[in-house]
């Protein structure tokens, strides 16, 4: 199927769910005004993917900031990859964190804690 | 005591005050929000620019103020180093205040500066512009001499200040610069 | 003119710019705004209060946690971002930062705002993070549980990501608001 692009603000976050190259990315920063208005069309294209998605699916989550609101978005993200995973078709999350943003990493953790999905916290190396 | 400020602000028209040190970076990182800030509220484009470029120099004015003040030592507390810097919006200007301390031996020049500074017309502001700047009777380490007159010329009102006694060696300045929200007004 | 002259023309925060001075000096408040806080404004402030930051790791590390508290402050005032009849706040003491939201609510949604906050703030970290994950995993997108129009999922994460008290105080105004002021603050030494 088509890949979804999304070119990141400064308030929301690049998005990359393209299958034919096999990037599943979210990166940067998400406090957008609309959340759900913003979020909707992701959770519609993995709607989608789910009817075919590939054999493996490695989705990113390199954020550098984010509010409540986004985070139950992103919940929602996981949650239909939990799906997915769930039905037969292995999904690997990585959950990358600023080695000094402990609430990144706390967060990566509730993830974990939520959900049946293997989620794997990565310390950002500085660069 | 958040309400206090927040009444405070409410009723002197204030959007934004500042205390502590001044760097380089600081201002820079205030300018930027100041610059953002003028962007949202969609100000009239020369307005926004006029009140910026005011803003610079009453940055860079107090920063050379400070630079002026002498080293910190026993006698003198760091806050002697620490300025205020304040901007609001009334329904015809903007208002950039700046406070910070000065020695009580340089207040009379100071003054006799500024009210000079306000007695003059445009022409004459130009004219004392060009005298400092080629070394007239103005003439005083760095550029803190040109600054209150190019703020005033930018911001084309007079300049209102206070000094307030703090010790026998220090009185707290404060120096407004009012820009007009009317574009063709300043 | 003469500096009387030079009095008329100004407005009246000029003459209250030292004690304005002194107060914030008093009280360790490093900053202020009012007006609406929109997701620019506090990118704009953390820039602020970054260069006020010493040392390295120590240096990144508040910064993020004093971040990730502003936007999600920030969040608390949503409502009333449009009419920006909201205050920000930030204080820095010798040992921690706080960040403050000041904000007007319902007087009628004051004991429930109240009684929330103080649930909250006997909690230990475990029973927060639980009541954080209930919250997060149940309530809609649609419809977050709001304790008096205030998004109870954003004062647990701020509970959390300050691990420690969180200050407020209410002043009334009239029969239909309040103004309601919430300060969350980081130790700057110690990992929470």
């Amino acid at each position: 199927m088509e890949a979804l692009r999304i070119e990141s603000t400064h308030k929301t976050p690049r998005v990359i769910l393209d299958p034919e190259n096999g990037i599943f990315e979210l990166s940067g920063r998400s406090i957008p005004e609309d959340a759900l208005g913003f979020y909707k069309p992701i959770f519609d294209w993995l709607d989608a993917y789910a009817k075919a998605p590939l054999p493996v699916t490695h989705v990113r989550f390199d954020l550098e900031y984010f509010n409540t609101s986004s985070s139950k978005n992103i919940l929602e993200i996981l949650k239909r990859l939990e799906a997915i995973h769930t039905n037969g078709h292995e999904v690997r999350v990585t959950w990358y964190y600023d080695e000094d943003d402990e609430d990144m990493e706390e967060t990566g953790q509730d993830y974990q804690a939520l959900l049946n999905l293997p989620i794997e916290l990565s310390v950002k190396i500085q660069s | 005591m958040t309400y206090s400020y927040y009444k405070n602000m409410q009723i002197n028209n204030i959007i934004f005050v500042y205390q502590g040190e001044v760097t380089a970076d600081l201002v820079s990182s205030i300018l930027q929000m100041i610059e953002n800030k003028l962007e949202g509220e969609g100000e009239d484009k020369k307005v926004k620019k006029r009140v910026f470029n005011v803003m610079v120099e009453c940055l860079q004015n107090v920063y050379h103020h400070l630079d002026a003040l002498p080293p910190t030592d026993a006698s003198n507390p760091i806050k002697d180093k620490t300025a205020l810097l304040m901007i609001g919006r009334e329904e015809k200007d903007y208002f950039i205040i700046t406070g910070n301390h000065v020695l009580n031996d340089r207040i009379p020049h100071i003054k006799t500066r500024l009210d000079r500074i306000n007695r003059a017309t445009k022409e004459e502001l130009k004219q004392l512009y060009q005298e400092v700047l080629t070394g007239g009777e103005f003439t005083e380490k760095g550029t803190a001499g040109l600054g209150m007159i190019d703020i005033a010329r930018k911001s084309g009102q007079k300049l209102g200040y206070d000094f307030h006694p703090v010790s026998d060696k220090y009185s707290f300045f404060s120096l407004e610069a009012r820009v007009s929200r009317i574009p063709d007004k300043g | 003119m003469t500096s009387a002259e030079a009095e008329l023309l100004h407005s009246p925060a000029l003459r209250y710019t030292y004690p304005l001075y002194r107060n914030m000096l008093d009280n360790s408040v490093v900053f202020m705004y009012h007006g609406p806080i929109t997701p620019d404004i506090v990118v704009d402030v953390l820039g602020i209060v970054e260069d006020r930051l010493e040392g390295t790791g120590e240096h990144r590390r508040v910064s993020k946690k004093l971040f990730n508290i502003m936007v999600e402050s920030f969040s608390l005032t949503e409502e009333e971002v449009r009419k920006g009849e909201t205050i920000l706040m930030v204080r820095q003491l010798p040992y921690l930062y706080s960040v403050s939201i000041g904000r007007r609510i319902r007087t009628n949604s004051v004991h429930e705002v109240r009684a929330y906050l103080d649930f909250v703030n006997v909690m230990t970290p475990d029973q927060i993070r639980s009541e954080y994950h209930r919250l997060l995993n149940s309530e809609t997108l649609e419809h977050p549980v709001a304790i008096g129009g205030l998004p109870a999922i954003s004062i647990l994460d701020l509970a959390r990501k300050c691990n420690g008290y969180l200050y407020y105080s209410f002043e009334f105004l009239d029969d239909d608001y309040t103004f309601f002021s919430l300060e969350a603050s980081i130790d700057k030494t110690k990992k929470q």
